[in-house]
């Protein structure tokens, strides 16, 4: 009578289980490709110019490399806390406007702040210029003027577009720290400069590391400034090598030692962070009662404030501005408008995939709770740490070992030639891209999910749907915000990469990157300034987006 | 409208389970016939939670076997996933859609060729719950009772074979809790879908359940009627945890459990064991004081409603005993009485090694 019914194939059932592990493990390791084969080609090197490397140049690019951290990294925490700290805890006039204000210097990427100040502050430029007239000498043995072209200029320049990182995730931090706390601070004695040495700054701390990392990161990515500085850096020996002395396993080489530095400032962020989270209760919350400045000191606040936003971009932006006025007529030029399109179609595309792979990643990551995926994923979006320059060597390796394979394959069985299908392609770059920037997408991604509960999930399980509609019809709906968001910050970000699209863009395609790239190192930024504005003014998207997370966030507000 | 009646039960059979080697269910069997309502009874912890995560095929089965008809869900080999069981869930927060309106949340789930059939169900199942206005409305722009109906109406929508709630109404209060129960349980009825409803609130079990599952550290203790549950406990935690109740320790003596209040007839013990005396609040009747009793002295009152709950203070009690009397009598504090027990409300079992 009670003759139980099986499902007729069991195993069919748990292999439709395991299909998104399958998907996202797959995602995962071809996304971890680049880093280890870089690992791997500087461990099996078909030449070694290591010995050559270390009696020659390496010296220097290490020296060079750790001065330029250093000199940024003090640079950008100095501007960074000390910036956050007036705007959160003080009243002065515009504190509101600087409060925004102060992180859109991170729109101007660095190369183009060196080249706009180089042109500006140079022996032909119009400071120098005046100077001369005004005093009238003659030579530049006359008088003396800093160098701009220098290790001092360069940590100068970074540090200015460079500190919204700390600032940023500072600010952030002195917010979330509850009045109570640092009431209490000052109710047991101390004054609010010692509640700020005391007990903000302490707690503030993992923020401050975590904001100088990020700061950090871009400092050793960076080319076109120490490129154009000629200051020979770990990015720059990359470029020396590789294309100098035509040696990629000498630049991976080299890569990989730049990768060590990177997982020291990883080790170094973690290592400042660990066994110290900073748990805040809910209700404990409170907004500060901030304090007036008045007088001296409410000036001396502003000059802070202003100091950073100014240098670090209105005067650089007011002189391209300039350039550009002059040189508007290129706007309308084939040529600019070909630019234009290549980069708005690459950063369009390279957005798409990184938000949609995030998706897969971590909803696969959300479907099977699993140590091994998480692994992996973690793995893949590690691409954002990695210097573009590094990353370059690590794509164009193993797409050149595919192309060569196909190639070979083909040529032997049917006699026919397929030539670089991957690795001269706009394939190659967009896997570049990818892999740069999809912690990008994914942080933002996945903080979207995580704020749909998991009943969601069963909900829509229990009603019919299969894992995949579920991601359609539930989460894909919920998180269109984040992940806009977050494929804002993907194509602006692609739109300032300037080493990896050098290095990897398909021959004869120019950006408005590569582009500025050329005009300036030719000295004729001039002719550059209306894509080099156009980069910057495409870098204050994110720049609105957040904006208006502050504002909400002030608010008291909840956003998807 | 009412809905197609589902002729099948749910059979939850010997299953097991383990988080991190931890046991969180140890052989658990249940069977739920067609157009009954059992009520998962338990502490937090004690499994009941899992139990329903299993059988809606959220979490992996184990060991064990789950069957609705004779259509096998999961065994040790196979899981069917949730979406493949026509199983019907409703969670304590409700988990609407935010993204969807009511009409769109409850026509999710369901299966149609056209869509004027699809609309149809989704509309009769709104007429149920009595929300058939609010079709257009949001979730966020309900009140926490309508939320409650619209994950109802979601869930009986596709017509389920089995309708699974974890703790329904524990995001409800008071008056309101008690009004969307009835509803609840009046349109559960006529859909007679064989239902689980998880449940912590003794109260709300007796209220709702044909039969009370109890459910003790991923075992069931006892399952049966709600009138032999609350009569007849089989041992002092079940006692214990459908209602207020004095605990006295004592010990056997001539088939007797020795307590501060006098002695309890007890039988299959034996003399010296120790026992754990049950006494529940209105089981013992206070009046004059009269020699041959015990004697009490009222040390609190308050009123609670529909009765006074009085703590009495006994010679040789540790511990205030609690006595409900009738609103209409009047104690006063300091006054001493004396007290008599109805036994039916007593229970005596042997003391419980701690675990």
């Amino acid at each position: 009578m009670n003759k139980v019914i099986r499902h007729p194939n069991h195993l069919l059932i748990n292999i439709k289980a395991s299909r998104w592990i399958l998907v996202t493990l797959l995602i995962g390791s071809f996304l971890a490709l680049p880093v280890f084969s870089v690992i791997w080609l500087a461990f099996n090197p078909s030449e070694s110019i290591w010995n050559h490397l270390v009696a020659t140049v390496l010296p220097t690019y290490v020296e060079n490399t750790l001065w330029l951290m250093f000199g940024v990294g003090v640079g950008t925490v100095l501007i960074g806390v000390s910036s956050a700290w007036l705007v959160t805890m003080f009243n002065f006039p515009g504190r509101e406007i600087f409060e925004w204000a102060l992180m859109i210097p991170l729109a101007m990427p660095a190369y183009v702040v060196a080249y706009v100040y180089t042109d500006f502050l140079d022996f032909a430029g119009p400071i120098q210029h005046l100077l001369r007239w005004v005093f009238g000498w003659q030579l530049t043995s006359d008088y003396w003027f800093p160098e701009v072209r220098s290790m001092p200029g360069a940590i100068i320049l970074m540090s200015l577009v460079l500190y919204p990182y700390v600032y940023l995730l500072t600010r952030a931090a002195f917010q979330e720290q509850s009045a109570r706390l640092v009431n209490a601070g000052r109710t047991l004695g101390g004054t609010r400069w010692r509640s700020f040495f005391g007990v903000s700054l302490p707690l503030a701390r993992p923020a401050i590391v975590a904001g100088l990392a990020l700061a950090l990161l871009e400092t050793l990515a960076d080319f076109g400034t120490v490129d154009y500085f000629a200051i020979n850096t770990f990015t720059r020996g990359i470029f020396n090598v590789w294309f100098g002395l035509n040696s990629v396993s000498g630049a991976a080489q080299i890569a990989s030692a730049l990768l060590i530095i990177v997982m020291l400032v990883l080790v170094f962020e973690r290592a400042a962070r660990r066994g110290r989270r900073f748990y805040q209760m809910q209700d404990a919350w409170m907004p500060f009662q901030r304090q007036q400045l008045k007088g001296y000191f409410s000036a001396v606040a502003v000059l802070i404030c202003s100091v950073p936003v100014a240098f670090g971009f209105v005067i650089p932006g007011l002189i391209l501005v300039g350039h550009g006025a002059r040189n508007y007529q290129r706007l309308f030029e084939s040529m600019f408008v070909k630019l234009a399109g290549n980069s708005l179609l690459l950063s369009l595309v390279a957005a798409a995939l990184t938000v949609g792979l995030s998706m897969i990643l971590a909803y696969g990551v959300r479907l099977n709770d699993n140590a091994v995926l998480k692994a992996i994923v973690r793995l893949s979006s590690m691409g954002y740490a990695v210097p573009g320059a590094v990353l370059a060597v690590g794509v164009l390796s193993p797409l050149g070992w595919i192309d060569n394979t196909i190639d070979g394959w083909m040529r032997n069985n049917l006699n026919l030639s397929t030539g670089l299908i991957f690795s001269g392609t706009v394939i190659a770059i967009l896997f570049g891209y990818t892999v740069r920037f999809l912690a990008v997408a994914y942080g933002g991604v996945e903080a979207g999910l995580a704020k749909i509960k998991p009943n969601m999930d069963q909900a829509a399980r229990s009603l019919g749907l299969t894992s995949t509609q579920t991601l359609w019809r539930v989460h894909m709906p919920l998180i269109r915000r984040s992940a806009l968001a977050a494929g804002i910050l993907v194509f602006v970000d692609v739109m300032k990469e300037l080493p990896m699209t050098l290095v990897l863009r398909p021959f004869h395609v120019e950006t408005l990157a590569t582009f500025v790239y050329q005009y300036a190192s030719d000295e004729m930024i001039e002719q550059a300034a209306p894509a080099a504005l156009a980069i910057v003014v495409v870098g204050l998207l994110p720049m609105v987006v957040l904006g208006r997370a502050i504002t909400l966030t002030n608010a008291g507000r909840w956003d998807s | 409208m009412g809905l197609v009646v589902a002729q099948k039960d749910l059979k939850l059979e010997s299953v097991t389970h383990a988080y991190d080697g931890k046991e969180v269910l140890n052989n658990v069997s249940l069977d739920v016939g067609v157009g009954e309502i059992i009520c998962l009874l338990g502490p937090s912890g004690c499994g009941k939670s899992t139990l329903l995560a299993i059988a809606s095929g959220i979490q992996n089965l184990q060991k064990g076997r789950v069957c609705v008809g004779n259509r096998v869900l999961a065994d040790e080999r196979t899981s069917l996933p949730p979406e493949d069981r026509k199983i019907g869930l409703v969670f304590q927060d409700y988990a609407l859609f935010p993204h969807l309106n009511v009409f769109e949340n409850v026509a999710f789930g369901i299966r149609s060729h056209s869509a004027e059939q699809k609309n149809a169900k989704a509309f009769g199942a709104l007429e149920q719950v009595r929300l058939s206005e609010m079709a257009k409305f949001y979730p966020h722009m309900l009140s926490g009772g309508e939320q409650q109906r619209v994950a109802l109406a979601r869930a009986l929508a596709p017509e389920p074979d089995v309708m699974l709630l974890d703790e329904p109404f524990a995001s409800l209060d008071g008056r309101l809790r008690d009004n969307v129960r009835e509803e609840t349980l009046a349109i559960l009825r006529e859909a007679g879908t064989p239902t689980v409803v998880v449940t912590h609130d003794p109260r709300e079990a007796m209220l709702m359940a044909d039969r009370i599952a109890v459910m003790r550290l991923g075992r069931l203790v006892q399952i049966d009627t709600p009138k032999v549950i609350y009569n007849h406990p089989v041992s002092s935690f079940v006692a214990r945890l459908m209602s207020e109740i004095n605990m006295l320790k004592g010990f056997i003596k001539d088939k007797s459990a020795l307590t501060g209040i006098g002695a309890v007839s007890a039988t299959g013990m034996y003399d010296g064991q120790k026992v754990e005396v049950l006494i529940r609040p209105q089981a013992i009747c206070l009046r004059e004081p009269e020699n041959s009793e015990p004697i009490a002295v009222i040390r609190g009152c308050r009123v609670v409603g529909s009765y006074n709950r009085v703590e009495i203070e006994v010679a040789n009690v540790e511990s205030l005993l609690v006595v409900h009397t009738a609103v209409e009598e009047t104690v006063t504090i300091g006054e001493q009485v004396g007290i008599v027990l109805d036994l039916s409300q007593v229970f005596v079992f042997a003391e419980e090694v701690l675990d």
